[in-house]
């Protein structure tokens, strides 16, 4: 009971989808407070109460046993967010139908089912509007990532209008509908969509939902996009900060000698990680060239480079992990097993000998318990368990490094990429099926084989994670995503010497028997130069 | 507990009402002329004598000059009347009408009530919420909160039953103000999700737009004496007869608008198609506020278990025609429109002296609009542009609420920084309202190495704390906001008190009195003819029984003048 994770440690409650006990908790805690005496307490048993209803209301994943063992990954390279990606994936959790009417009650415009229901004749306007903005975002019927001409920009906007228009007089039903149409229908058509995101925006006010738990998918993505569209027009005006080093990158031609004594270095890095990390979209704005030759000279100041890197592919990479292994553990905790270790008994000595085993020569459970008092506590059940091939502690603490990316910092994050380069070329050399096992964090019955050397060098990186407080922590279930930066997708496919299309097929097939060839040679690219690496790709990886 | 009685106030822009907590459930509090609404209207005459409530709405068409209604509207700004030559503040009208009411409950009770809970539109800015606050202590009341008009109507509504509701949403359209809140409850927790509104806009804008609409037509059928009466005289003219017809459309599909000016009765006839017309622009306005509302707590339309109306410009069918196309379905009428936000302030009185039967009941609101501060930048000319609003707690967070936010100092050696606080939703602050200024002394470094942590707390009473620090220094500031007029000591409230008590209001046993002679005398002036002579002799006949002092002979006249002012109001000529 001790150890519920957040939201339901704050609520009180084991984990739940009744949502009426959820409120109940949360009923129960608020009248037993003092609301301005323990504002941030307030506040985090809001969060709490939030998180543990949009739980609730979240498919159920326990219901598809095969997931148990399977990591989802999504692929979605910008500009090529075509539909095929989202049917596979579900995107939006339900069967959504791209086409559907605005008003989501009149029959499809493109293919009508049934017979028509009567339609005023401002429905009527409203529908041959949206026909015209599905014949615009998809010329003969295709995905198209041609920009729009000018005339096709001003019939868009024309039906824009109408469409908005139409919403502002419709029932709120009808305009919610249409809100999520158009939402659903740009986001599957950017970039061609762009130029309507903007008005859209003001009419419906996309933004206002950006950050928010609920944000719709459609507009997480739309709103990243609008965010980079306001930051290039801000970036154009003299009196943004970093306007010297965007218009310097969006020169043509090499950078000469003046230009970087005119322009601070730091500034240039300052926009070109931001917009990699951000607003990948916006690099097609600057030259590469320019960006190319300012990146040599960075790297010349580093220390010996490497080649010229083009960097124009950027690949977002969702990554669903379920931490199937933790929650077994848990359940062990509680459960029969634990009888058995009073009986059984093991010696103090048996016990450090096992974490010897672990983190070294040299250091015992009172070591442990001396540097991180929550680790020693989750580990010590398990070492006093009989052998057990299903969940030794060792890959226990293993599972445990590798989820600790959610609270570590930089070192930590550092020692965590070395400790899965090593996991992985210790699996490869094992089996495919050892690989794919570490790519998924699932220690489970595996056994990695480390050579002597290997050994002492996990001990040792072990044992900085153990200093650094990271390894009791309880990673959060669920979806991690980050962006790759081009330069990185370059790197690492110059390392796996694999042709981009299997790259990106590996990237997004987490069965792919190309998978764990990547995915050394990305930990490998990001060991290389860890400190251009984005923090997300750090943790996510 | 408190040792003063707390009662409930609804401090309308048209009317005003009193409720209490009593033997397990509100009660409102009738007036001296029995009625539960006493207008918020004052009137004054040379001398100091002072009319509130119904008697002075009478004396509007007689003396617009001396009468003032609506002056909720002016709460929170500088803007004064003047009536019989005596200057008045909003706060000090808005007080005259909560002393009237503490009367009122005086009378009923035997007790004065010291303390008071008062209701304030949801959308009402901490400039207005203080002005508020200071009417109540004007009055000789301590207000110990103000609670947010739709927040009380949802209490009267969800306390009903006190079963569980989905969320639903409660509309209010008052006489001067709009709220929206989204609100659900559960298990004894009344949570309210999401507000917006529009601070402008009521039934009175309807009014205006009515007269918009008819004084063209009132040209052409002849109403040229009109343009002879002085300004307030025809404004105020014009605005009663709209408010009549507002009204007499809310049953028929037409509707006469009649002024009489100069004894001569102009009419034109109004349809309900031309009135919607010509509200078509403030219909529009309804329906911002609910879409933010609902988008800000992420709750679908068609998830809403009610559509709660309240104030009484909801009962114009122009209204609810929109209302039911905006949601697809009717809405809730149950509550009364007029006494839900009254009764839902005894409601929150009773939760603050622990009445019975109110253990469970817990109330949750949120901060209903942006607050934050201004930030700066210096341009390509390195020009300063201090106007960029930086919002620290977003609105509709649940409060109690704290925040922090990290601000660098932007020139080299800079001394010292200000911030100013703004409430709003705009970009540019000036479009924001400001709430106040604090200036911290910091280090000179080069400009960005110095952080200063500013820290906004708002509690649940809507009162605004600002913590500045400067980790670098250790050096903390903090700041209660005060405005100018707050900064008046209490010693002026006092002041302002006693120069109101000057103010001579009329004997309670009179009010009746008073009142009939208000009506009386705007009726007279309003019909023309064989009537107006028949009102003459009625009012002569009961100023006659006036002076014979005797309260049987004063009683029987009243009621029969009563009954004939009620007889010729039912059966208008006009």
């Amino acid at each position: 009971m001790s150890r519920r994770a957040f939201p339901w440690s704050r609520l009180g409650i084991d984990p739940t989808k009744d949502k009426a006990a959820i409120r109940k908790a949360y009923a129960d805690i608020l009248r037993a407070t003092n609301l301005d005496e323990d504002i941030a307490g307030y506040a985090e048993l809001r969060r709490a109460r939030d998180l543990a209803l949009w739980q609730a209301d979240q498919p159920d994943r326990d219901e598809t046993p095969v997931l148990l063992e399977e990591v989802e990954s999504e692929l979605v390279g910008l500009g090529s967010l075509d539909d095929d990606d989202w049917d596979e994936d579900g995107w939006d959790g339900d069967d959504y139908v791209w086409d559907d009417s605005p008003a989501g009650q009149h029959p499809d415009p493109v293919t009508p089912v049934g017979p028509a229901p009567e339609l005023t004749e401002a429905q009527q306007r409203a529908q041959a509007a949206w026909s015209r903005m599905l014949e615009l975002l998809y010329p003969d019927g295709e995905k198209s990532d041609a920009a729009v001409t000018h005339e096709e920009l001003d019939e868009g906007l024309a039906a824009m209008d109408v469409l908005i228009a139409r919403a502002e007089e419709a029932d709120l039903q009808e305009h919610d509908a249409l809100d999520t149409a158009l939402a659903d229908l740009f986001a599957r058509t950017w970039p061609r969509s762009a130029p309507f995101v903007e008005p859209a925006n003001v009419a419906f006010h996309w933004l206002d939902e950006a950050g928010a738990l609920e944000e719709r998918y459609s507009l997480r993505f739309l709103n990243d996009r609008l965010k980079g569209m306001r930051f290039h027009e801000k970036v154009q005006m003299p009196a943004h900060p970093l306007n010297k080093a965007w218009v310097e990158l969006s020169r043509p031609g090499r950078a000469r000698f003046v230009d970087r004594l005119r322009i601070k270095r730091l500034e240039v890095h300052k926009l070109l990680t931001g917009i990699r990390q951000r607003y990948p979209e916006l690099e097609v704005h600057l030259d590469p060239e320019r960006v190319a030759s300012w990146e040599v000279a960075a790297k010349d100041k580093n220390g010996p480079g490497s080649a010229l890197v083009r960097i124009l592919l950027v690949i977002f990479v969702v990554v669903v992990v379920l931490r199937g292994c933790l929650a077994d553990m848990r359940d062990d905790d509680n459960g029969a097993l634990v009888p058995s270790v009073l009986e059984q008994g093991p010696s103090a000595e048996e016990i450090d000998a096992r974490v010897a085993e672990i983190f070294g020569k040299g250091t015992d459970m009172a070591a442990v318990d001396a540097a991180d008092a929550d680790s020693a506590d989750a580990l010590r059940p398990l070492l006093g368990m009989p052998d057990n091939k299903f969940l030794t502690p060792i890959n226990y603490v293993r599972r445990q490094a590798l989820g600790s990316a959610e609270i570590a910092d930089a070192n930590a994050l550092a020692v965590r990429v070395d400790l899965k380069a090593l996991w992985l070329t210790a699996a490869r050399r094992k089996s495919a099926e050892a690989c794919g096992a570490v790519v998924r964090g699932n220690f489970r019955d595996l056994d990695l084989g480390l050579t002597e050397k290997e050994k002492a060098r996990e001990q040792a990186l072990l044992r900085q994670l153990l200093s650094a407080k990271v390894l009791g922590h309880t990673p959060k279930e669920g979806e991690t995503r980050y962006a790759i930066p081009g330069w990185l997708v370059e790197d690492t496919l110059k390392r796996s010497g694999l042709p981009e299309k299997r790259l990106v097929a590996a990237l997004r097939d987490p069965k792919s028997a190309d998978r764990c060839t990547v995915e050394i040679a990305l930990v490998e690219a990001v060991r290389a130069a860890p400190s251009r690496v984005p923090d997300e790709v750090l943790k996510g990886l | 507990m408190t040792f003063g009685m707390l009662v409930g106030i609804d401090l309308g822009t048209t009317n005003s009402a009193v409720a209490l907590w009593k033997d397990g459930a509100p009660q409102l509090v009738p007036n001296a002329l029995g009625h539960e609404l006493t207008p918020s209207a004052v009137s004054l005459a040379k001398g100091g004598q002072t009319w509130v409530g119904q008697a002075a709405l009478d004396r509007m068409a007689t003396h617009p000059a001396d009468t003032v209604t609506s002056f909720k509207r002016m709460m929170g700004t500088a803007s004064t009347v003047t009536l019989a030559g005596t200057t008045l503040t909003p706060e000090d009208l808005s007080a005259m009408v909560l002393r009237s009411l503490a009367d009122d409950v005086e009378a009923a009770t035997g007790e004065r009530p010291t303390e008071a809970v008062i209701t304030v539109p949801a959308y009402f800015n901490e400039r207005q919420r203080r002005a508020t606050r200071r009417a109540g202590e004007i009055a000789g009341l301590e207000v110990k909160r103000l609670i947010n008009e739709p927040t009380a109507a949802a209490l009267a509504f969800g306390l009903a039953d006190r079963g569980d509701r989905e969320p639903f949403l409660v509309f209010d359209l008052g006489g001067g103000t709009f709220d929206v809140s989204i609100v659900e409850m559960f298990d004894g927790i009344v949570e309210v999700r999401a507000s917006a509104g529009d601070n402008r806009l009521g039934g009175d804008d309807f009014d205006e737009a009515l007269v918009k609409l008819v004084e063209p037509m009132l040209a052409e059928a002849g109403g040229a004496a009109l343009d002879t009466l002085r300004a307030d005289s025809r404004r105020a003219l014009l605005t009663l007869a709209a408010e009549r017809t507002r009204r007499a459309l809310t049953t028929s599909d037409e509707a006469d608008f009649t002024v009489v000016a100069d004894s001569v009765p102009v009419t034109v006839r109004i349809s309900t198609e031309a009135f919607e017309e010509a509200a078509a622009t403030l219909i529009k306005r309804l329906r911002d506020p609910v879409i933010r509302a609902l988008r800000d707590c992420h709750t679908d339309v068609k998830t809403l278990s009610d559509i709660v109306l309240v104030g009484g410009a909801t009962r114009m069918p122009v209204v609810r025609k929109a209302l039911t196309r905006m949601f697809g379905r009717f809405p809730n009428s149950t509550v009364h429109p007029d006494h839900a936000v009254a009764l839902g302030a005894a409601i929150q009185a009773g939760l603050l002296s622990g009445g019975d039967g109110l253990e469970e009941i817990r109330i949750t609101d949120v901060a209903p609009f942006t607050l934050g501060v201004n930030t700066a930048t210096r341009d390509a000319q390195g020009r300063f542009h201090d106007d960029i609003f930086a919002p620290i707690i977003e609105r509709n967070t649940p409060v109690p609420v704290s925040r922090m936010e990290r601000f660098h100092t932007l020139g080299d050696n800079q001394r010292q920084v200000t911030f100013a606080i703004y409430q709003g939703e705009a970009r540019d602050v000036k479009k924001n309202v400001k709430l106040g200024e604090l200036t911290v002394p910091v280090p000179p470094r080069p400009a960005g190495e110095v952080s200063v942590d500013v820290r906004f707390t708002y509690d649940t009473s809507g009162l605004l704390d600002v913590d500045v620090a400067v980790p670098e220094t250790g050096l903390t500031r903090n700041l209660v906001i005060v405005d100018e007029e707050d900064r008046r000591s209490q010693k002026d409230i006092e002041a302002r008190r006693k120069a109101l008590e000057k103010l001579k209001v009329h004997p309670r046993d009179e009010a009746e009195n008073v009142a009939m002679l208000a009506r009386a005398e705007r009726a007279y002036e309003g019909f023309t003819g064989h009537i107006r002579e028949v009102i003459g002799q009625g009012l002569t006949e009961f100023q006659g029984a006036l002076e014979k002092q005797d309260p049987r002979i004063i009683a029987d006249a009243r009621d029969a003048l009563g009954r004939l002012l009620d007889e010729i109001d039912t059966h208008s000529p006009l």
